[in-house]
């Protein structure tokens, strides 16, 4: 009964790593089935009642929230600027970039500090969920279909079970350099005109 | 006992590299083949440096007493002294292994290690090993030139002569600015053809702005080959000997660049035999007369006579500290070192304020209160050495101007000659240090003005004594420090600057508008010169460019967060001052607070803060402004133009101005708190906020407080050309995202 109860836990386990159990096959061939080395580990949180995803070694650390400085004329989802040991980064209310309203800040909002391009930021988002292996065959390139306001942040869909994970691209959400210019020209823009 | 590990582990660093070294001096000598005399320099300085350790470590043990007299033996290698052979190396490897047994018995502590039969051994190769005796095959050369030869060099062109090779004396040319660069690049091709043996600088200068450099090269390969592999703009080759008995000497040398012969060197030998009239294509290259009598030959290259006998050591030791320190004399730093250091330092200012800041939070109960007054001791001492480091660190980045002013002394000779004008250059406080980096970034625009003064602003001879002045114009540069700043002055007593004329000129080329030209006051007018493009000559002069002069000078100086004023009367003379941060590494800030937001402003563009009552204000044109000292100031409002919350503004409350001033501009910055001055270290706020007008960077400020810092040329820009300052300059930004 244990045994069985283990198993089960087992198979799950196995499941979820993206591991299949040895087949009959297997064992008559010898255990041929090699590690997959094309896995690419991704940690999921929660922003609002969805699950996003961002690949493993994007990610510097997890850290609780800390205070920030208010930084003007900057967009409304760049909460300021923290320091965090020394390094001094943006900090990015990830649901407010994803325009679904602003990060709630309860005890599980955590801020996942990220490393792009050389630089770091720091990603406020509602909940951290766990570390979530997906192979290529289950992620959806550049879904079509998703007429969501929200489309230029996607660059995949997980599927995990039966669980959507929407994998965000980098790029776009940290791309605040270009807003902020586009808000500089188009004020001056206005200012002509008026 | 760990200082001692780390003695043990640095010490046995060395002697592994000596070991390498060793190896692969054994390798060339055992295949027969000339060594390359880098390896037994480097041998050398390895020993070398474990007698410094062995010293400093003190150790009872036989160290510093192997190390020494390893060290001699070395350095008589090194100078062709003792002949490097089999044995010789025996006896060297026999001493690495000495030196593990040494720094085992360090370890341990016990055991001794008698070095005396080693070192006995090594005396008696010192003695066995009668150099090779100092013969003539230099004979040829220019005393002038063997008399600025350092041991060393000697040995080294003794050494090439011997194993037959050629001595050339490759002449060369550079530029004073790129000489670095143009050295390296020419050293490395001749390094293919040979052995660079030295560099002699020229006095034969031709120029003002270059340097003259021969290089003795050592060499089997032939003069075209080398010609042609060095071949660049004013590089010249020259035979000089060499090629020992029987030489080639009935080939006549000659030269490639096609330039006459630099004529001989500064100091004419008084040896007959190369008076240049006997042939007057060769000063130098004399043929090496196989027998000639020994001349002038150093007493020192002769020891063979004094080896045996060993007499006065300690001499000889005396002179070889000596060469030695002044190896060691200087230090190259790389630039980004010193900045991770006062980042270091920068940060050990924070902890030491958050300490204090701790200190003052504590309860003061009435028995704790004399440890509290103990610490707080403790704290200002901290304090004081932090300030020391840090001002330690400073000065190590510190050079003094003369370097450019002497450079801007060419100039002004060159230029005047060209343009030919009588200018006579008057240089005070050279001395004035400030940061490498501004020195480095300043010589440029100091060369625009100085050529502008020239060209535009003296008069020639004639017309100065038809005025009535002396035909000589006189330029003054000036350094002098100011508080925590360095002001230069660049002053003439030329025609002045025409404020109508700049002004129509102005108009006339659309710089402004004809109403604005109207309105121009001489001030604002000669500001012009300060814009991208402008230029009041018809053609470009060759001289001073293309109108591209004072706007980059102005780029320049902003970007070192420096000013430059400029005052002229027409007829009398132009003054320009730039002012300038001592350095730019860690900064003063000043501390202030808008609508309880906190700013650093840098200090260096602070020029006062003064106090202003609402009814000192009025609006021209909307745009608020204040009169200080009868010049028009405007105003701009941090809160405002950052969109802040402001909270209740105190009506008939006195306002605090922040006077910064950029360039030319002045503005003041309307605050609500001063909080002080701080230094502090900047930090990037990163390439996404890079775009953000106003902020140069962050700052912490104690607490794990993360302060912006405000970009003072951008808000002086910005309330300059912007309209009204309560504008809501980003209103669109925050409705974007």
């Amino acid at each position: 009964m244990s045994d069985e109860r283990q198993n089960r836990d087992l198979w799950q386990a196995l499941l979820s790593t993206g591991h299949e159990l040895a087949t009959e096959a297997d064992y008559e061939h010898g255990y041929r089935r090699e590690i997959r080395s094309d896995l690419r580990r991704y940690v999921t949180f929660y922003i609002g009642k969805e699950v996003y995803g961002l690949p493993i070694d994007a990610i510097v650390e997890i850290a609780k929230p800390f205070a920030t400085t208010l930084v003007p004329r900057t967009p409304e989802f760049l909460i300021g600027i923290g320091n965090v040991r020394g390094l001094v980064m943006p900090v990015i209310d990830l649901p407010t970039r994803l325009r679904m309203g602003r990060a709630e800040l309860s005890a599980e909002a955590r801020v996942l500090i990220v490393r792009h391009d050389g630089e770091n930021y720091a990603l406020i988002v509602d909940r951290v969920l766990e570390v979530l292996p997906l192979a290529p065959e289950d992620l959806e390139e550049a879904p079509g279909g998703i007429g969501s306001s929200k489309a230029e942040f996607i660059a995949a869909i997980g599927r995990d079970k039966k669980r959507l994970i929407i994998v965000l691209d980098l790029e776009t959400v940290l791309d605040i350099e270009s807003i902020i210019r586009d808000g500089l020209r188009r004020e001056k823009a206005g200012r002509l005109n008026g | 006992m760990s200082e001692s590990n780390e003695f043990i582990s640095e010490a046995q660093e060395i002697i592994e590299g000596l070991s390498r070294d060793l190896l692969d001096l054994e390798r060339s000598v055992r295949a027969g083949e000339d060594f390359d005399p880098e390896l037994l320099n480097a041998a050398f300085r390895h020993v070398h440096t474990i007698k410094g350790l062995a010293s400093m470590a003190s150790s009872g043990t036989g160290l510093g007493e192997l190390s020494h007299n390893l060290e001699n033996t070395l350095d008589a290698l090194r100078l062709g002294k003792l002949p490097l052979d089999l044995d010789a190396l025996d006896l060297l490897f026999e001493s690495v292994e000495l030196f593990g047994r040494l720094l085992a018995a360090e370890v341990d502590g016990d055991e001794k290690v008698d070095v005396q039969p080693f070192l006995a051994r090594l005396a008696k190769l010192g003695k066995s090993g009668a150099a090779s005796s100092a013969s003539d095959e230099l004979a040829w050369l220019d005393d002038s030139i063997l008399g600025v030869l350092t041991e060393y060099e000697e040995h080294r062109l003794r050494e090439n002569v011997k194993q037959g090779r050629t001595i050339f004396r490759v002449h060369a040319s550079f530029d004073l600015l790129a000489i670095d660069v143009g050295l390296e690049t020419l050293k490395q091709k001749m390094k293919a053809y040979g052995e660079v043996i030295t560099y002699l600088p020229s006095a034969d200068a031709s120029a003002d702005d270059r340097i003259e450099m021969d290089v003795l090269l050592g060499s089997k390969a032939t003069m075209a080959e080398i010609a042609a592999g060095v071949a660049d703009d004013g590089v010249t080759v020259h035979e000089m000997g060499g090629r020992t008995s029987k030489s080639r000497s009935s080939i006549p040398p000659s030269y490639s660049g096609g330039e006459p012969p630099a004529s001989s060197r500064p100091a004419t030998p008084p040896r007959p035999s190369t008076a240049p009239s006997s042939r007057p294509s060769s000063a130098p290259p004399e043929p090496p007369p196989p027998s000639s009598p020994t001349p002038s030959v150093k007493p020192s290259t002769s020891p063979a006579s004094r080896a045996p006998v060993e007499p006065e050591p300690d001499h000889e030791h005396e002179a070889d500290d000596l060469s030695l320190r002044s190896l060691s004399q200087t230090v190259r730093v790389d630039l980004r070192r010193l900045d991770a250091l006062m980042n270091l330092v920068g940060e050990l200012n924070i902890v030491q304020a958050n300490i204090g800041s701790i200190l003052e939070s504590l309860p003061t109960e009435e028995r704790r209160r004399e440890h509290v007054r103990g610490l707080q001791d403790q704290l200002r001492t901290m304090r004081r050495r932090i300030d020391g480091l840090q001002s330690g660190i400073l000065e190590v980045r510190m050079v003094p101007l003369g370097q450019v002013f002497d450079k801007l002394a060419r100039v002004v000779r060159k230029v005047s000659r060209d343009s030919q004008k009588d200018v006579r250059l008057h240089i005070t406080g050279a001395d004035t240090e400030l940061d490498k980096l501004i020195v480095e970034e300043l010589s440029d625009a100091l060369m625009h003005m100085i050529r502008n003064a020239i060209d535009h602003g003296m008069e020639t001879p004639d017309e100065r004594v038809a005025l009535g002045k002396q035909a000589a114009g006189r330029i003054d540069l000036r350094a002098y420090q100011k508080g925590n700043r360095v002001v230069i002055e660049v002053e003439d007593d030329g025609r002045g600057i025409d404020w109508e004329h700049i002004r129509d000129v102005g108009v006339e080329r659309g710089f402004v508008t004809r109403e604005q030209g109207r309105d121009m006051t001489p001030r604002q007018a000669i500001n012009l010169i300060f814009e991208a493009g402008f230029s009041t000559r018809d053609r470009a002069s060759e001289l001073s460019g293309r109108g591209v002069g004072m706007d980059v000078v102005k780029t320049n100086i902003t970007k070192l967060s420096g000013m430059i004023d400029v005052a002229s009367k027409p007829g009398r003379g132009t003054r320009f001052a730039i002012t300038l941060p001592v350095t730019l590494a860690i900064i003063q800030a000043l501390v202030i607070e808008s609508a309880k937001e906190i700013f650093c402003v840098p200090l260096n563009s602070v020029l006062e803060s003064i106090m202003v009552q609402p009814h000192e204000i009025v609006t021209v044109e909307g745009h608020e402004v204040v009169s200080l000292r009868g010049r028009t100031l405007p105003l701009i409002h941090l809160s405002r133009i950052f969109e802040l919350e402001t909270v209740e503004s105190k009506a008939n409350a006195n306002l605090y101005v922040v006077v910064v001033g950029l360039a030319q501009h002045r503005v003041g910055l309307v605050v609500d708190e001063l909080l002080g001055q701080r230094d502090v270290v900047i930090k990037s706020l990163g390439k996404a906020l890079s775009a953000v007008p106003g902020l140069a960077g962050a700052t912490e400020l104690g607490a794990n407080r993360t302060v912006l810092l405000l970009d003072v040329a951008a808000l002086v820009a910005e309330a300059i050309s912007g309209g009204s300052e309560d504008e809501h300059l980003l209103r669109g930004v925050n409705h974007v995202g």
